[in-house]
């Protein structure tokens, strides 16, 4: 009896494939499973959720010209960011 | 530069998408807000180290607040959100792979006289993509059926294949899909709030 080899095994196309299948998951759990879940876990969803929209909120703030990537270089928002 | 030549370029489509995103975003609700860090987390799973979920995030929302990207009308803002870091997983490698090239070639990393390959970033990924593969496994270990649908999904199956190939009951199933996403939460949640 032989064991199986593994010699032709894709590791990218594998996580590729199980990422794009468990962001499905993420997005289709329901809302009530979510908050249930954090209340079971002891996360209050305020509490959760606060860094997040100020990450969000830090990001609309330090917009860069709009469009200006698009108009002038599509290099220059990347360059300006990481000089931050 | 007068607007039907901004038009032509589609400087208006972009400025409204990045508007339209701008709204979405602050109105985006608490849950949703988790769910997008839930989701950064794990798509960031096989980025080369250094780079984390937060640089992800910030990413895909700059490109999407400069109108680099834009917002197809219809699709969900986190289905856009999630689609932008997704490509941008893959930009950070093609990045990662000509600065290889750079390293091994120098400047002339585009002539085309080259005799050796240079695999760096490709072993850099390959391992990366294993460690990655492993980790997703381990969070579901102990449970052989929510182990078959992740290996479907591995193997890019649908959630019907994956059923009708283990002889699954529909019930069966759901009820495997429901402990799967609470190992997902789990993983991609706990310690939010510290």
């Amino acid at each position: 009896m032989t064991n199986p080899t593994v010699t032709d095994w894709d590791a990218e196309q594998d996580l590729a494939a199980l990422l794009d299948g468990l962001t499905a998951e993420l997005l289709a759990v329901p809302e009530g499973d979510i908050a249930a879940w954090l209340r079971a876990a002891g996360e209050p969803v305020q509490d959760t959720a606060q860094p997040m929209r100020r990450l969000v909120a830090a990001a609309d703030a330090n917009r860069i010209a709009p469009y200006m990537s698009i108009v002038v270089a599509a290099e220059l928002r990347m360059s300006i960011a990481r000089n931050q | 530069m007068d607007l039907s030549a901004l038009e032509q370029r589609g400087v208006v489509d972009a400025a409204g998408s990045a508007a339209s995103v701008s709204r979405a975003l602050a109105a985006l609700s608490e849950i949703d807000l988790v769910r997008l860090r839930a989701l950064a987390r794990l798509r960031a799973r096989g980025l080369p180290n250094g780079i984390d979920w937060s640089d992800l995030l910030n990413e895909a929302l700059a490109r999407a607040l400069d109108g680099s990207r834009q917002w197809p009308s219809g699709v969900p803002l986190l289905v856009f959100l999630a689609g932008a870091m997704r490509s941008i997983c893959d930009d950070i490698w093609r990045r990662r792979r000509r600065e290889a090239e750079l390293i091994a070639f120098g400047i002339s990393a585009d002539a085309d006289c080259r005799e050796v390959a240079s695999p760096a970033a490709d072993q850099e990924r390959v391992m990366a993509a294993c460690e990655a593969v492993g980790a997703i496994y381990r969070l579901f270990a102990g449970d052989v059926v929510v182990m078959r649908i992740i290996s479907g999904l591995a193997n890019g199956q649908s959630a019907e294949d994956i059923r009708i190939l283990h002889g699954m009951s529909l019930v069966e199933y759901q009820s495997a899909r429901r402990r799967m996403r609470r190992a997902l939460l789990r993983a991609e949640l706990s310690g939010l709030a510290r």
